[in-house]
Formats: structure tokens, C-alpha cells, sequence
């Protein structure tokens, strides 16, 4: 079905249109006395489901950029087009793949049929036996099945959450109207249980109205909301990498060296994660480490020569100070790099430019600090 | 000797305003806008809005209000006294009143200074002087002066040219009819009579006026002062009219030769005066246009208003400006904000094609602003929301509407207003009922004397106008 659109202007009755409630209340349009209420009025309202457009049944997909036509399309009809997801790719699927699922099932298999044999065996030697073994095997398989639940379930939020920020660029990037309320509340959800964050999406509900567009909207409860997270996050990055930078100082074996840092680092990006909302698990921390090791392999080369340039020129004490010291900050930056990119990798609103977490800051922190600790000695 | 102190204190009190400004602790703001398209209510708007929005919520792109550093906002005692006060606070009345009507149209020029107080947030300053102030300067003028402007640059045969080639079409041509039949039984190589004099101006005055009319809707009409001539009513200045021809002979005290003369003493007398006092300088700008109207009158309007705009456009001076070039090389506005008002007519999804609509329409000046490097940006804006945005189902889809109480009306009505072309339309687009935007009260404002008014993106541009000065 494709939407029709109008161009003329239309009148309606008063009783077929549906108010706002925020709307009612901020504009006052009864020049009757004020005791007589119009009578559609609305008043079993709670401000956070009526705060906008209701959402629509199925994620509208904005039309592209380009097209005019197709933009007033959207406008003028407000409805909801299904999403079209791509369902057609083409899977090659490799011999490898049949050799190592028939060689997991037959492992499976085998190890389903080894323990029912073992039990059964211990059954016939004695009830105990049998019994030990038996709760033994089932709270272990209890065991297993919920903390396999709970990995599905990280790798779930994490899915989301990157899910979430391609809608968020998508938002930010054209000029659509009534498509962010959406989004945003899908966004919220995440911070509902903080009690730290409560009154910050209440000012954000309270400032933001009808008339702004998807990428105000978007910058608002960046602005309210997540720019207090980002802080906190920061701090953490700044924290770790100079405990890092501190501990690879100060170590001597190579090996402790790369185990503190990773050491450090995983600890970061879980801790990163949870702030913003994505609590990872044991896999879904695998998946993000994978992401954030992805983004920071594919970092622009630009943004490289700009970092290892200032490094390079602006550490002019590093050369006057031991290889242990350099080897400290260059840990310390790497943490830091790594976790400004899990701040990107775990946000689920895009950074705009002008928000993006620089990694001067921190490398001036980790400097300062080691300098001081020398000072003092 | 007296004079002389005088003279100095003048100068003085120059050169520290000009000094305040090199600094960015004064900004003169021009709000600019043809007549009728909401400078005296954005103007009423904005100083209410700096008063009472304290409340970081009602202001949110607003940075300064948003992230708590506003200490407050005063008015201030003007820098000239002979110019009168803005009326802010009876405009406001205006608005309050039962029922709530628009601040009145601006009949004369007049002047206000706020006082802003803000909490600095530069490094070194923070600690050395927290608390700053910031002045801006607003005037207030009525739209039609500013068609005065172009005059500047015109020479009166030129100025009769482009009239007479403005009256060669419709509608223009029926409305001049008694003006130009008038003209055509003078010979304008007469020795000059007054007689003559005043009946050709009146005649074309009258002429000015009917275009005027809401049904015409035309903006290009020259000289302003004739519309609105503020204190200047009946001066023999006033007494001139363009000429469709130009007589072959123009002896010394000729008709010719003393229309000339009064069109070359409002040029220097009124014009200029004008403009040395209050077009001279500014720092930042913000163009105010109200295209639904032109819509709903038609093309003609449209183009009028849009070539209006452009001359107006070209009188001002613009360059980016560093604090070097303000010192030595005077002031200029380096920043100028395209507004089209009235943004809470149109459905909130239609903001996006009215700002698309109306860089099209100003596509021109903005181009030039970009060559010389001035920062542009366009938004819709309502100095004063006065509808509520709701929805209907309308052939089985979700319709965006507003609701509001139009202005011959006294009960609210719903409606979706139509669709904004996101193009520069064509006179074939005019088709019968494609544009009948309605008209809206104020809403009722119980408490806007404590309380902000309800608004749409104007702070947004506050923030673009005055965002970087604090």
C-alpha cells in the first residue's frame, strides 16, 4: 500500500483529532472561563507513555536522504512502512563446517551416552553411587544452562546495543521528524534501574516537545542523559590506563607485563559496558572485546599518525627518563585507547564530533602523574 | 569650551562602546524583516525568554541557560536618549490581557539594552573574574523603512526606471491607474507648482497603500516612509513621486527638477540619518521572514517579497571579523540567522520543508553571505507558540494536525494546515485552495509574567546568535 499524501489544507472537527497531553499543558487555547474544560480532553494520561506520538506498530524505516518525494510521502502520512530487512544472503557453506558440526554432534553424542551409561552403571553398584553422581551431573548441567542463558543474554544486549546506535546515526544524520521518541525510549530502558540517572531523563522529558526534529531530540538526551555517563566512563579510562601505566612501570618480567595490561583492559571494557548500560557476560564480553579490538584495528589512519605523532614529538621527557617509564606510558595510552574506543563500541547513541572522548587528556593525566611519582622521589 | 567638552565626552563614550565591542562584552543585534513579519513580537519574545529562562528545561539548546551558567537578564537604561524605548512591557501586557492579543505594529523607531549576567567558563578569566556581563543592543523599526535602503545606491532617474517597470504588471498596473493617468496630463518641464507636487504624491501614496492590502500582499514599495512615515507626516519631504517618463528638457525649477531635488533631501535627510544611527553597525543579524503569507496571497507576492529581501540584504556589511580586523577595520556582522516565523501554523513535521523552503528562497544572499565568509544557518521559529500539535485519523492514516483559535475566532479549531513545498514554487502551483494557511490568537498565558512563553527553536537561535559571545 503506499501512503497518500495531502497538500491542501484540511479542516477537521475538534472531537476526531487526538490532543497531547504535554501539548494541552503547555499552550492554552480555551478563551472560554477556565472552569468549562473542553470536552476531549485527555486526562488519564502518565507523562512518560504520552509524552509523544504513540509509537508505531513496526519500526518505520526513514526514507532516504535524497528523495524529496519520497520524504513528504513519510510526512504527510505519519504510518508505519514494515521494515525490509535483506533476507537474501547467500550462505557458502564450507565442507569445514559439515566436518567440525558432525564431529561436535558425535562428541555430544558420545559424552550424553557415556554419562547415562556411567550413572546407570553407579545405579547398579549402589543407590548412593548412583544418586551422588546423578546430582552431581544435574546441578552441573543446571549450572551450565544458566550461565549459557545468561552469555546469550549479554551477547543479546550487546547485539542491541550496536543495533541501537546504527538507528541513532540514522537519526542523527537526515531531517525527520517523530521517528526519535521511539528510538529513544528503546534507548531509556537501559537506564531505568539507576537511580543516578532518574532525575536526568526526567529533565530531558521535561524539556523536550513536539516540535523538534529527530536529531534535536537525539541531541537532548545525549546532552541530558548520556553526556553524565560519559563522564563516568572517562574517568574510568583515565583511571585505568594509569594504573596500567603504574604497574608496567614497575614490573620487570616481559610476560607480567602483557598479562597486567590485558588483565586490565578486559576489566575496563567489561566495566565500561556495564556502565552504559550492556552488563556483558563471559561471551558477550568475548564479542565485544572482538568489536572493540575490530574498531580499533580498522581506527582511521589518520587518527593514528595524529596520536603516534604527538607522542612522539610532545614526550620529550620520556627520552630523558628509563625504558622502564616509556614502556609504562606506552601501556597506560594503549589502555587508554582501547577504552575509548569500548566507550564507542558501547554507546548506544553515536558520539556527534564534538562529543568524541579524546585521548589528549588522559595522555596528559598519565604523564603528569608518572612525572609527579618521579618528582617525588 | 563647553562644546568642546561636550564633543570629547561624545567621542569617549564612542569609542568605549566600540571598544565593549572589539570584546565581545556588547553585541548589537539587527533584527531585520519586512513589514508584518514578526519583529516586534520575536523581539518581545526573546527579551522575556532571557528574563525568565532561568529554568534550564524551556531553553535547552540555549547553552548558557541549559547548563545553569545564566545568572539573570536586566534591562537597561538605552544609550540614546532621544530615541524612544522599546515597549516590552506592553507588549507583554498585550499578551497577557483577556482576551490575549499580538504586541502593535511598530509605528516608529525604538531602542532597548539588556544586561546579561553569566558565570564564565574560560580557563584563566573563570578564576579572575567569574561573574560577566554581556550588553546587546536591540532595535526595533517599522519593516517598510527598511526598503528605504536600497535608495542609497539609486539615483532618481534609475529609482523612477525600475518603478515604472514595477507598474508595467499585474496588479500593479490596474492599482496605479489614477497615479499613472494623473502623471500622464502634467508635463513635468512646468515650472513647479506645490499643488501639483502634493496631488501626484498623495496619489501615489494612495497607490502604495492599496498595494498594501492583505489581498496584494506586495512589499517592494518605495519609499517606506510613505506607508509609515512616523514623525515626518506631511513634511514637504514627503511630497515626491517617481515619474514614468522622464521629460526631454529639465530646466532649473522645473516640476522635474524639484522632484528631483526633494527625492535626492529624503535620501540624505531621511535615509541616510537612518541609517548612520542605527544600520551603520551590527554584529550579528537575524533575517525574519514569514513566507505563508506570500502563500497564501500567491506568486506575485512570493517573488515580491523575495526580491524585497535581496536589495534589503545587499545594504548591510558583512565579513567575518577577527578581534584585529573589528579594531582597525570597523564592524561587521559575522553571523546572520534566516528565520522563517510563524513555524507553529505548519504541522511540527512540515519545520523541516519550511527551513528547506526557505534556504531556497534566500539562496542568493546566502551564497554571497558564503563567499564573504559569514556564517548563515535557516530555521523555522515561533516567537510565541500559539498551537497544539495533535493528530487525527484521516482516511484510515494517522494525519498530523494542529489545533489552535484563529484569529477572527474565539473557539479553537483543528486542521491540518497543508503541506510546505520543499521547492520554489511556480505560479501554476497557486491551484484554487492548495494554500489557505489560518491565522492564530496568542494562546491564554495566565502566568507569563513569571513564567516563560512558549516557543520553537528560539533557543536555538539564541544560541547560534549569541552562543559564541559568552
Amino acid at each position: 500500500m503506499s501512503a497518500q499524501t495531502w497538500k491542501a489544507p484540511l479542516f477537521f472537527d475538534l472531537s476526531e483529532v487526538e490532543s497531547i497531553a504535554e501539548e494541552e499543558a503547555a499552550i492554552t487555547l480555551n478563551y472560554t472561563p477556565p472552569v468549562v474544560l473542553p470536552e476531549e480532553a485527555q486526562f488519564e494520561t502518565t507523562p512518560s507513555s504520552l509524552v509523544h506520538e504513540p509509537e508505531p506498530e513496526v519500526y518505520a524505516e526513514p526514507a532516504p536522504r535524497d528523495a524529496n518525494y519520497q520524504y513528504s510521502e513519510h510526512y504527510a502520512s505519519a504510518s508505519a512502512q514494515p521494515l525490509n530487512v535483506p533476507n537474501n544472503y547467500t550462505v557458502h557453506q564450507s565442507p569445514w563446517i559439515w566436518l567440525l558440526g558432525s564431529v561436535s554432534l558425535l562428541f555430544v553424542t558420545l559424552s550424553v551416552l557415556d554419562t547415562f551409561n556411567f550413572i546407570a552403571n553407579q545405579f547398579e553398584t549402589s543407590f548412593f553411587m548412583g544418586g551422588f553422581f546423578l546430582i552431581l551431573i544435574s546441578t552441573l548441567l543446571w549450572a551450565v544452562t544458566i550461565l549459557t542463558w545468561r552469555s546469550y543474554q549479554g551477547v543479546l544486549a550487546i547485539r542491541n546495543i550496536s543495533h541501537l546506535q546504527q538507528q541513532g546515526a540514522q537519526l542523527m544524520e537526515q531531517d525527520s521528524h517523530g521517528d526519535a521518541m521511539y528510538y529513544i525510549r528503546k534507548v531509556a530502558v537501559l537506564y531505568y534501574q539507576r537511580p543516578d540517572l532518574k532525575a536526568r531523563l526526567e529533565r530531558f522529558y521535561g524539556s523536550v516537545n513536539d516540535c523538534h526534529s529527530d536529531r534535536e531530540v537525539c541531541s537532548l538526551f545525549s546532552h541530558y542523559v548520556l553526556k553524565d555517563v560519559d563522564q563516568q566512563a572517562y574517568r574510568i579510562v583515565a583511571q585505568r590506563s594509569k594504573e596500567t601505566a603504574f604497574m608496567v612501570m614497575l614490573s620487570q618480567v616481559a610476560l607480567l607485563d602483557t598479562a597486567l595490561t590485558l588483565w586490565r583492559n578486559v576489566k575496563m571494557i567489561r566495566d565500561i559496558a556495564s556502565l552504559y548500560g550492556a552488563r556483558p557476560s563471559f561471551l558477550g564480553s568475548t564479542s565485544l572485546i572482538i568489536a572493540v579490538v575490530q574498531s580499533l584495528l580498522y581506527a582511521d589512519v589518520s587518527e593514528m599518525l595524529a596520536e603516534s605523532m604527538a607522542e612522539t614529538l610532545g614526550n620529550s621527557f620520556l627520552s630523558v627518563m628509563s625504558a622502564q617509564a616509556a614502556q609504562g606510558v606506552g601501556s597506560g595510552i594503549l589502555t587508554a585507547r582501547v577504552g575509548i574506543k569500548a566507550m564507542q563500541v558501547c554507546r548506544p547513541l553515536p558520539f556527534t564530533e564534538s562529543e568524541k572522548p579524546r585521548i589528549k587528556d588522559i595522555r596528559w593525566d598519565i604523564l603528569s602523574s608518572l612525572k609527579s611519582l618521579f618528582a617525588n622521589k | 569650551m563647553n562644546q568642546w567638552t561636550s564633543f570629547i565626552s561624545q567621542k569617549t563614550s564612542n569609542i568605549e562602546e566600540f571598544v565593549n565591542r572589539s570584546l565581545d562584552r556588547q553585541v548589537k543585534l539587527a533584527v531585520t524583516g519586512l513589514s508584518r513579519s514578526g519583529k516586534t513580537v520575536f523581539i518581545t519574545s526573546l527579551i522575556h525568554q532571557l528574563m525568565h529562562g532561568l529554568d534550564s528545561s524551556h531553553l535547552p539548546f540555549f547553552e548558557i541557560a541549559s547548563s545553569g551558567r545564566l545568572r539573570g537578564t536586566r534591562l537597561m537604561p538605552q544609550p540614546n536618549m532621544h530615541i524612544p524605548a522599546f515597549r516590552y512591557l506592553e507588549g507583554i501586557e498585550r499578551l497577557c490581557s483577556e482576551p490575549p492579543d499580538f504586541p502593535e505594529a511598530t509605528q516608529g523607531i525604538s531602542e532597548i539594552r539588556l544586561a546579561i549576567r553569566y558565570e564564565s567558563s574560560q580557563p584563566v578569566l573563570k578564576y579572575v573574574a567569574p561573574i560577566k556581563t554581556l550588553h546587546i543592543d536591540i532595535v526595533d523599526y517599522p519593516g517598510e523603512w527598511l526598503l528605504d535602503l536600497p535608495l542609497l545606491e539609486l539615483s532618481y532617474e534609475q529609482w523612477s526606471e525600475q518603478i515604472a517597470r514595477l507598474c508595467e504588471r499585474e496588479p500593479r498596473l490596474t492599482l496605479s491607474q489614477a497615479w499613472r493617468e494623473y502623471l500622464d496630463s502634467i508635463d513635468f518641464s512646468q515650472p513647479c507648482q506645490d499643488a501639483v507636487l502634493r496631488q501626484a504624491s498623495e496619489l501615489y501614496t494612495d497607490f502604495l497603500y492599496a498595494c498594501k492590502k492583505p489581498e496584494y500582499g506586495l512589499s517592494l514599495l518605495q519609499p517606506g516612509h510613505f506607508t509609515m512615515p512616523g514623525d515626518k507626516k506631511g513634511a514637504p519631504i514627503l511630497q515626491f513621486c517617481p515619474l514614468l517618463k522622464i521629460p526631454s528638457s529639465k530646466p532649473e525649477g522645473s516640476l522635474f527638477a524639484e522632484m528631483k531635488r526633494r527625492y535626492e533631501a529624503y535620501k540624505e535627510h531621511v535615509v541616510r540619518v537612518f541609517y548612520r544611527e542605527h544600520f551603520a553597525s551590527f554584529d550579528r543579524q537575524i533575517v525574519l521572514v514569514d513566507p505563508l503569507r506570500a502563500f497564501n496571497v500567491g506568486y506575485n507576492a512570493f517573488a515580491e517579497m523575495q526580491s524585497a529581501l535581496n536589495m534589503v540584504l545587499q545594504s548591510f556589511h558583512y565579513a567575518k571579523t577577527g578581534i584585529i580586523n573589528k579594531l582597525f577595520g570597523g564592524l561587521k556582522i559575522d553571523k546572520v540567522l534566516f528565520a522563517a516565523t510563524k513555524a507553529d501554523h505548519v504541522t511540527p513535521n512540515q519545520l523541516n520543508n519550511l527551513e528547506q523552503f526557505l534556504r531556497q528562497m534566500l539562496i542568493k544572499p546566502q551564497k554571497n553571505l558564503y563567499f564573504d565568509s559569514v556564517q548563515t544557518d535557516a530555521f523555522a521559529l515561533a516567537s510565541i507558540k500559539c498551537t497544539q500539535a495533535a493528530y487525527t485519523q484521516f482516511d484510515g492514516q494517522r494525519l498530523s494536525c494542529i489545533k489552535g483559535v484563529p484569529k477572527d475566532g474565539d473557539k479553537p479549531i483543528a486542521l491540518f494546515p497543508g503541506e510546505i513545498p520543499v521547492d520554489i514554487p511556480v505560479p501554476e502551483d497557486w491551484v484554487e485552495g492548495r494554500f489557505n494557511f489560518v491565522e492564530f490568537k496568542p494562546p491564554r498565558l495566565s502566568n507569563a509574567h513569571s513564567g516563560a512563553l512558549p516557543h520553537i527553536r528560539l533557543d536555538r537561535a539564541l544560541e547560534f546568535l549569541l552562543g559564541d559571545k559568552f
